[in-house]
C-alpha cells in the first residue's frame, strides 16, 4: 500500500508539473495547430493528441525535472504540435490518395470577416504546406532560420527562399482579397 | 542580381538574418541600395505588417475552454491509467463514484486512442512495436531529439563503434546508391534490450532501423501507428524494426536492401 501510495504521489506530482510546464502554451500550441491544419476542428483534434503525446515523452524532455525555461518549453511543446500536424495531415492524405485532393478536402477556410487581419489568415490559408510550415515557424514561433533549417531538415538556403517565396505569395493574395473586395 | 534574388534578401533582411545567408557583399550593397529606394523601403514594410498582423490574428484567438477541459480530463485520465486508477489523492477510496467516472474516462481515452494504436494486446510483439514507435518520435522530437551516438555516412566508421557495445554485430550497410544514405547510429533500449538502431535518410525523412537477435524468419510486415509507418520482419535470426514518416512503400523497398545487402 505504501508503494501504491507513493507511486500515486510520483504521478501526481510528475502530471502537476507538466501541466504547469505545459498548459501556458495551449494557446500558441493552438494557434501554431490551426494555421497549420487551415480549421478549428482539426486543430482542436491536434492539439489534444499533441498534448497527450507530450505527456508520454515528458520523462525525455530536459527540462521536465524543473529548471526549464518558458521559452525552452513553448518550444518542445510546439515541436510536438507541429509533429502530430505533420502525422495527422499524412493520415488524411492515406485516406483522400493525392495532396490536391486533400487539399480541397480540408479547405474549409477560417471564416470570412470584415476585419482586414483575417485576410493574412486567409492568404496563408491558400499556400501549400511547406509554405505555411516556414512561415508558422519564422512568424508565431519566432525561431532563428538555423533553428527552422533543423525544424524542417533542409539547407539554411532553402529556408530563406521559402520564406521570401512564401511572403511574395501573401503580398499579392492580400492584394487580391483587397480589390475584389472593393 | 536578379528580382527573385533581390526579395530573398529583402525577406531575409525584414527578419534580421540577412548576415546569416548572404554574403557582406549583398549585405553592404542592400543596405546602401534600401535608402534610395522608395519601392524597396515599402516592400520592406509590407513584409513586416504581415508578420505583425499573422501574430496580432494568431493571438486575438485563444484556444476554446472546452479543449482546456478536454485536455484536462485526457491529462488525468492518463495519469490515472499510468498509476492504479482507485487510489486518487484526496479522494475517498473505493468510492464508487470516483471509481466509475474513472472507469468512464478511462474507457473514453482508450477508444480514442486505442483505434488509433491497433489497440494494446499486451503481447510482446506489441510492447516491442509501441517501444519502438516511442523511440522514433523521442529521437527526433523536440531539443532533447537524440538521434546518434555515432554520426557518420561511412559504414565503417558506424559497424565497428558498436563492438563492444552489444552482444551482436548489426546490418550496417550504405544504401546512399539506393536511396537510402546512411546517416549514423545509436544503442537504445526496446522491451528491456540493448538493440542497434541505425539511421537512415530517404529523401528530407529519417528512417529508424531498430536490429536485435531473435526470433524465426518473417516476411516483412507493415502497418501504420499514430501516422507513421512501420515495417517488421525477422531475417538470419535476427529482429528488424523499421519506423518512420515516410511512404510504407519505401520502408519494404529498405527492407529488401538490408536482407539481400547485408548478408
Amino acid at each position: 500500500m505504501r508503494y501504491t501510495q507513493r507511486v500515486n504521489e510520483d504521478a501526481d506530482e510528475r502530471s502537476g508539473r507538466f501541466a504547469k510546464l505545459m498548459m501556458p502554451h495551449l494557446d500558441a500550441a493552438y494557434a501554431v495547430a490551426r494555421q497549420l491544419t487551415r480549421n478549428r476542428h482539426d486543430a482542436e483534434d491536434v492539439v489534444q493528441e499533441a498534448y497527450l503525446r507530450a505527456l508520454r515523452y515528458f520523462d525525455g524532455f530536459r527540462g521536465a525535472g524543473g529548471g526549464a525555461s518558458d521559452m525552452e518549453s513553448r518550444a518542445w511543446l510546439l515541436t510536438i504540435v507541429r509533429h502530430t500536424c505533420y502525422s495527422s495531415r499524412r493520415r488524411s492524405m492515406d485516406r483522400a490518395e493525392t495532396i490536391e485532393f486533400d487539399d480541397r478536402l480540408h479547405s474549409n477556410p477560417l471564416s470570412v470577416d470584415e476585419d482586414q487581419r483575417l485576410t493574412i489568415e486567409q492568404a496563408l490559408a491558400q499556400l501549400p504546406y511547406e509554405a505555411r510550415e516556414v512561415v508558422v515557424l519564422r512568424e508565431l514561433e519566432g525561431l532563428s532560420y538555423k533553428e527552422i533549417a533543423q525544424a524542417i531538415n533542409a539547407p539554411i538556403g532553402t529556408v530563406m527562399s521559402r520564406l521570401a517565396r512564401a511572403r511574395e505569395r501573401l503580398r499579392k493574395l492580400i492584394g487580391d482579397v483587397a480589390e475584389s473586395s472593393t | 542580381m536578379t528580382h527573385e534574388h533581390f526579395e530573398e534578401l529583402l525577406s531575409a533582411y525584414s527578419d534580421g538574418e540577412l548576415g546569416e545567408v548572404a554574403s557582406p557583399s549583398d549585405v553592404a550593397s542592400l543596405e546602401a541600395h534600401l535608402p534610395t529606394c522608395a519601392p524597396c523601403t515599402a516592400r520592406l514594410a509590407e513584409y513586416r505588417g504581415m508578420g505583425d498582423a499573422l501574430r496580432r490574428r494568431a493571438h486575438a484567438e485563444t484556444a476554446p475552454a472546452a479543449l482546456r477541459q478536454r485536455i484536462a480530463a485526457t491529462l488525468e485520465a492518463a495519469e490515472a491509467t499510468a498509476a492504479s486508477p482507485w487510489a486518487r489523492r484526496r479522494r475517498p477510496m473505493w468510492s464508487p463514484g470516483v471509481l466509475a467516472a474513472a472507469a468512464a474516462v478511462v474507457l473514453a481515452v482508450g477508444l480514442a486512442v486505442g483505434g488509433r494504436r491497433g489497440g494494446d494486446s499486451g503481447t510482446a510483439g506489441e510492447t516491442a512495436a509501441q517501444e519502438v514507435l516511442d523511440s522514433h518520435v523521442r529521437s527526433l522530437a523536440g531539443d532533447q531529439a537524440h538521434l546518434f551516438d555515432v554520426a557518420s555516412t561511412d559504414q565503417h566508421t558506424v559497424k565497428p563503434w558498436f563492438s563492444g557495445k552489444l552482444d551482436f554485430a548489426p546490418s550496417v550497410v550504405d544504401l546512399a546508391p539506393q536511396g537510402f544514405p546512411l546517416l549514423g547510429g545509436r544503442v537504445d533500449f526496446i522491451d528491456g534490450k540493448r538493440v542497434a538502431a541505425l539511421v537512415y535518410g530517404r529523401r528530407q525523412h529519417k528512417i529508424n532501423v531498430y536490429e536485435w537477435p531473435g526470433g524465426s524468419e518473417s516476411n516483412p510486415a507493415g502497418e501504420l501507428r499514430l501516422g507513421y509507418s512501420m515495417l517488421h520482419w525477422t531475417h538470419a535470426g535476427m529482429v528488424y524494426w523499421a519506423v518512420s514518416d515516410v511512404n510504407p512503400t519505401d520502408l519494404q523497398e529498405l527492407a529488401r536492401n538490408i536482407d539481400t545487402i547485408s548478408r
